[in-house]
């Protein structure tokens, strides 16, 4: 049943619900999958697999697993380098925070002598 | 004498000891377990606590990272996962 090509679905854990296909076949308890998962060692009690086998060679590429999955209707969405735009607008805001902090002591200040100055 | 809004069993009894005797605090009960909603058993990774408390809490603090997490527990979800891989237009 277990062979390098079988479509799976995985069933426990963060990636539950995707499809993946075995890329490798490690021992009796551990296969490599790749596809809509993450590519990582995957125990075969996580996986439900299914009758469809694609032809694809072990340890194919990421590339070339995506292709097969595309042949068969499934989509992969890649992931979007949203992170480096937030980290800059997070940076930007920081710095206008502490300038913004540094004028307000400033003022305190100024307050705090005039009270001293009055008394 | 205790205030009559203490009265009510909505009210935890907490004693305390002090230096010259033994008081009762009041306290808030704290909320239920967080259960699996298909067999009821419970949840783990869920904090039991008020929800001020889980205001200030991350998401990622507040329930399992995986597909129904902090709903059903992971047997079920398995369950479920497993007969919608069954039912898919994949399985003949």
């Amino acid at each position: 049943m277990i062979d390098v090509g079988r479509l799976c679905m995985k069933i426990a854990g963060r990636d539950s619900g995707k499809y993946g296909i075995i890329i490798d076949v490690i021992d009796d308890k551990f296969v490599m999958l790749d596809g809509q998962v993450r590519r990582r060692k995957v125990n075969i009690n996580h996986i439900e697999q299914l009758p469809k086998v694609l032809n694809i060679k072990k340890n194919a590429s990421h590339e070339e697993v995506l292709e097969a999955l595309k042949s068969i209707g499934i989509v992969v969405q890649e992931k979007t380098g949203k992170k480096e735009t937030k980290g800059e607008t997070k940076e930007g805001s920081k710095e206008e925070l502490k300038e913004e902090k540094r004028e307000k002591t400033k003022k305190k200040e100024s307050k705090d002598k005039k009270k001293q100055k009055n008394n | 004498m205790t205030a009559g809004r203490f009265k009510s069993r909505s009210w935890r009894r907490v004693k305390v000891k002090t230096p010259k005797r033994l008081i009762t605090h009041y306290e808030r009960k704290k909320p239920k377990r967080a259960v699996c909603a298909i067999c009821k058993k419970e949840l783990h990774g869920i904090p039991r606590a008020f929800p001020k408390e889980l205001q200030s809490m991350a998401k990622t603090k507040k329930r399992p990272e995986r597909p129904y997490g902090g709903y059903l527990c992971s047997e079920c979800l398995r369950k479920i996962m497993k007969e919608k891989a069954r039912n898919s237009g994949f399985s003949k």
